[in-house]
């Protein structure tokens, strides 16, 4: 029989799955379908702009797709080891707290011009590790308080300079704003040859100290505790993460960069569990979603590209939240709606078998509908339908008499089998734990459908010599 | 310059006014509700729900297609609710942790915001930049009595059910076990927060609100361990950065949320140094007076054991006694002098006073008492005994010294077999 649960706790679970699951649909399904709506405001069709994209024929459009795919899988590697340390929003505070280095650079050099900025950029996120340094150092400030206060501090200065500049005859012009939100048109060729230089460091680096990041990014304790330097490989983190996330400013903006570090990474852990798979999956999706924000910031040049980036990511995590094999909600759900049909069709034949040893006939004699329902406790509805998926998949066929049925060889097969699955655990549970007699039963129902062979020949042969057959504790004949 | 023209000539103006009103209002209301947050440790869950509300209310902007604040209110406080659910649906349902499923989402919701925003630029009353720090001089007198309504809610709600925050905020299982469903306190508050953060985004944007958040109560927390005196320290530090940040952006014609965001820093960073419990200075000044403590202690103990208050020990072979620098040594001497418990009859030698020799007795007691019960009560080895007593004689108490005297029954050997001092007060 189907076990129930109280109604409102199904309501509830039922609400929760649906709310969840409506959500990562609207956020995998939104970003298209307004894409899809901005675009017909345009002239020439998305697949002529697609086709010219694609034709690498515009040096700015190819800069473009090179900077981003760069940036892109440099985020994907490095970000393994942020999300790994779940630190992952340590970059978000990092992303924020460069701002202000942007704004004071430009005050000074009066211009902007790509190296200063990221210098000025580098100076503020050392300044803001210090700082973040020394307030979680204090007892009394809590972790989360001391990142959320930090970060949003250098972000509100970063916000005052930026404005006032703005504000200011001469800053008007700057187009400052970039910043926040990024624009890929803006990524000039030094941006990708730093971004470039930045890749190969930061894959050498993972090539020849892989084992010791690996251990140091499970478990720095145990990585301290063989001698690794973790102190060492913390700052050497940081220091890419902060270059990293300073080359990748220009592009995607100070707000959503964090994006590129943990989205790539998380959906990569969805799918893999080895580090090295990971460090390249997560490398190709953190590609895979530059390329495609690049390619919608050349289609649609009003929006900025950090929001693409982050939603071309975004939608690649949603996917395989939803379906990636071992974890993804939808194979998680079918595999649980098959094994509940197995138990309640197998529910079905054990009930069936037990009416007809209720009845004293041979196991295999046809049962008739009406009796069989009326022995039943079940809800004839749900009996009814059991039977027709039974009959569906060759267990049950016609008697030959008008509504009778039979149990074929495979169907009487599998009821014993569960029959005495059943049984084995009650009496296992009878001998060898205190529950009382009329408890094993409930245990029993739900054990019997899963009970693999070599548990069932170790029950055997711990409850081998005793009797097994028609006894069974909770009937009280034992 | 003068006080005049810098605080009081800008308030003849009445957006000035309306924006004065806003400050305090708004920053009452996020420094109270923040209190909460910091103590619940959630401050990133503000962050993560003040960015994720943007989608719902572009949206909203678009369907009703004005200002008007409920249905605003309505899309994006959903929107809220479904951010938190959903971390929690990842984080349940995925290998995927807490601060990825944050980031994650709340980036997400954010860039669709902001897509959205950018694509119906035309079509809506919304300045994209307004989502990073908000347009508070440019709020329409309505929004004013809406805040105003707020904040006064949040107040009265927050007398009313104070048992009920309190006890959650500070132990949410004992919580459910005196029959405050913490559950359903956590839910309320979210949706509280959701609504305030819908209401602050006209104002001062999505994204520094937070530090509006945080910034008082943490603030707060350092001063004092109380909730009550907490709240209204917040709610006046929050006043304090708005007004001041108001005055600020005035000055300079920059952003008001983040000369807000700044004052409030500051303030926070001036609570660290200054505070006068928790405080970096206050810590380092208690840090100081213990290790002076120590070296005095040390030093009459040392003089006791070498029969000082008969002999007069050289400054050699104190230093060659205790290993201490020249310099720490001469300073500690002189303190100790100071306080009459040693004297010196010769420049370069010392002797006990009875004060000191009384004072070096009791040091020495503690010291050899703690390790006669570390070796009967906890048996430890011998050669362990003696570090571990260099700390605690200089942490135990009267009373604890009387009570290790009647748990070993008033022993008058260490396990080392040197006599142990008998009490002073005997």
């Amino acid at each position: 029989m189907p076990r129930k649960l109280p109604g409102s706790m199904k309501v509830y679970r039922s609400i929760k799955r649906y709310l969840l699951f409506t959500a990562v649909v609207a956020l995998t399904t939104a970003a298209p379908a307004w894409a899809a709506r901005i675009s017909d405001l345009q002239e020439t069709s998305v697949w002529t702009q697609i086709a010219e994209y694609f034709s690498f024929s515009s040096p700015i459009a190819v800069q473009t797709l090179i900077g981003c795919s760069a940036l892109g899988l440099l985020g994907g590697l490095l970000g393994c080891f942020l999300v790994l340390r779940r630190i992952s929003l340590v970059g978000d505070a990092l992303g924020h707290a460069i701002l202000p280095g942007i704004g004071f650079s430009f005050m000074i050099i009066g211009a902007k011009s790509t190296l200063p900025l990221l210098a000025g950029a580098i100076v503020a996120g050392v300044l803001y590790s210090l700082v973040l340094g020394f307030v979680s150092r204090q007892r009394r400030v809590r972790p989360d308080s001391a990142l959320g206060l930090t970060f949003t501090a250098f972000f509100g200065l970063g916000i005052v300079l930026l404005s006032y500049i703005q504000n200011s005859p001469t800053g008007s012009q700057a187009g400052l704003d970039k910043f926040l939100f990024g624009q890929a048109a803006a990524i000039s060729m030094v941006d990708i040859k730093v971004s470039i230089i930045l890749l190969v460091i930061t894959a050498l680096a993972i090539v020849a100290l892989f084992k010791q990041l690996q251990v140091f990014s499970f478990d720095a304790t145990f990585a301290s505790s063989i001698g690794i330097n973790t102190a060492l490989y913390h700052y050497l983190m940081m220091v890419l993460f902060t270059l990293t996330i300073v080359i990748s400013v220009q592009a995607v903006g100070v707000v959503l960069v964090v994006a590129l570090l943990i989205i790539p990474p998380t959906t990569a852990h969805l799918l893999v569990d080895r580090l090295r798979s990971m460090l390249i999956l997560s490398g190709f999706i953190g590609l895979l979603s530059g390329a495609i924000g690049s390619l919608f910031s050349y289609l649609y040049s009003g929006i900025p590209t950090g929001p693409m980036v982050v939603l071309a990511s975004a939608s690649i995590f949603a996917f395989a939240l939803l379906f990636a094999p071992t974890s993804g909600a939808v194979p998680k759900l079918l595999r649980k709606r098959q094994r509940r049909r197995r138990t309640e069709l197998e529910n079905l034949l054990k009930s069936l078998l037990e009416f007809n040893r209720h009845r004293n006939v041979e196991d295999s004699t046809p049962i008739a509908l009406d009796d069989y329902l009326r022995f039943s406790e079940s809800d004839p509805d749900w009996t009814s339908r059991q039977i027709k998926r039974a009959q569906r998949a060759k267990l049950l066929l016609p008697g030959d008499k008008g509504d009778t049925l039979v149990l074929t060889d495979a169907a009487l097969n599998s009821a014993r089998r569960i029959l005495r699955n059943h049984i084995l655990w009650e009496l296992y549970l009878d001998q060898y734990t205190d529950i009382a007699a009329d408890h094993v039963h409930f245990d029993a129902e739900r054990i019997e459908h899963v009970l693999t062979p070599d548990i069932i020949s170790r029950l055997e042969s711990i409850l081998a010599g005793r009797t097994i057959g028609k006894t069974d504790p909770s009937r009280g004949n034992a | 310059m003068s006080f005049h023209d810098l605080f009081i000539a800008p308030l003849q103006f009445e957006w000035m006014l309306r924006g004065l009103l806003i400050a305090i209002f708004l920053n009452v209301s996020l420094g109270i509700i923040g209190s909460f947050l910091v103590l619940r440790r959630m401050a990133l869950m503000g962050d993560a729900v003040s960015h994720a509300v943007l989608p719902g209310i572009v949206v909203a902007f678009l369907i009703s297609n004005s200002r008007a604040s409920l249905p605003l209110l309505i899309g994006a406080t959903g929107v809220g609710f479904a951010t938190t659910f959903l971390i929690n649906g990842i984080k349940l349902s995925s290998k995927v942790k807490e601060d990825a499923a944050m980031g994650i989402v709340f980036t997400s919701m954010f860039a669709l915001g902001v897509v959205l925003l950018n694509s119906f630029a035309s079509h809506v009353d919304l300045d994209p930049d307004c989502v990073l720090y908000g347009d508070l001089l440019g709020v329409p007198s309505t929004t004013v009595w809406v805040m105003a309504v707020v904040t006064l809610a949040v107040v009265a709600g927050v007398i009313l059910f104070y048992r009920q925050l309190q006890v959650t905020a500070f132990d949410g299982l004992f919580a459910d076990g005196v029959g405050i469903s913490s559950n359903w306190t956590h839910y309320i508050f979210m949706g509280v927060l959701a609504v305030i953060l819908v209401i602050a985004f006209e104002a001062v944007g999505s994204i520094l609100v937070v530090a509006m958040l945080i910034a008082p109560g943490a603030t707060a927390y350092l001063w004092t361990d109380r909730l009550p005196p907490m709240l209204t320290g917040s709610a006046i530090l929050g006043i304090i950065a708005g007004v001041l940040g108001l005055y600020i952006s005035v000055w300079l014609n920059c952003s008001t949320a983040g000369a807000m965001v700044c004052v409030s820093f500051l303030l926070f960073l001036i609570s660290l140094i200054a505070s006068p419990k928790h405080g970096v200075v206050a810590r380092w000044w208690r840090r100081r007076k213990l290790r002076r403590r120590i070296l005095a202690e040390n030093l009459l103990k040392e003089l006791v054991r070498l029969n000082a208050r008969e002999v007069a020990v050289s400054f050699e072979r104190l230093i060659e006694l205790t290993r201490l620098p020249v310099r720490r040594l001469q300073k500690g001497i002189m303190r100790l002098r100071q306080r009459g418990l040693i004297d010196r009859p010769e420049p370069e030698s010392v002797r006990l006073t009875p004060d000191g020799e009384v004072e070096g007795m009791r040091i020495l007691r503690y010291h050899r008492l703690w390790e006669a019960f570390l070796s009967s009560e906890i048996e430890l080895p011998e050669d362990h005994l003696h570090r571990d007593a260099e700390e605690m004689e200089h942490l135990l108490t009267p009373e604890m010294e009387a009570q290790l005297a009647e748990l070993l029954s008033d022993p008058d050997k260490d396990p080392h077999g040197s006599p142990i001092p008998p009490s002073s007060s005997n």
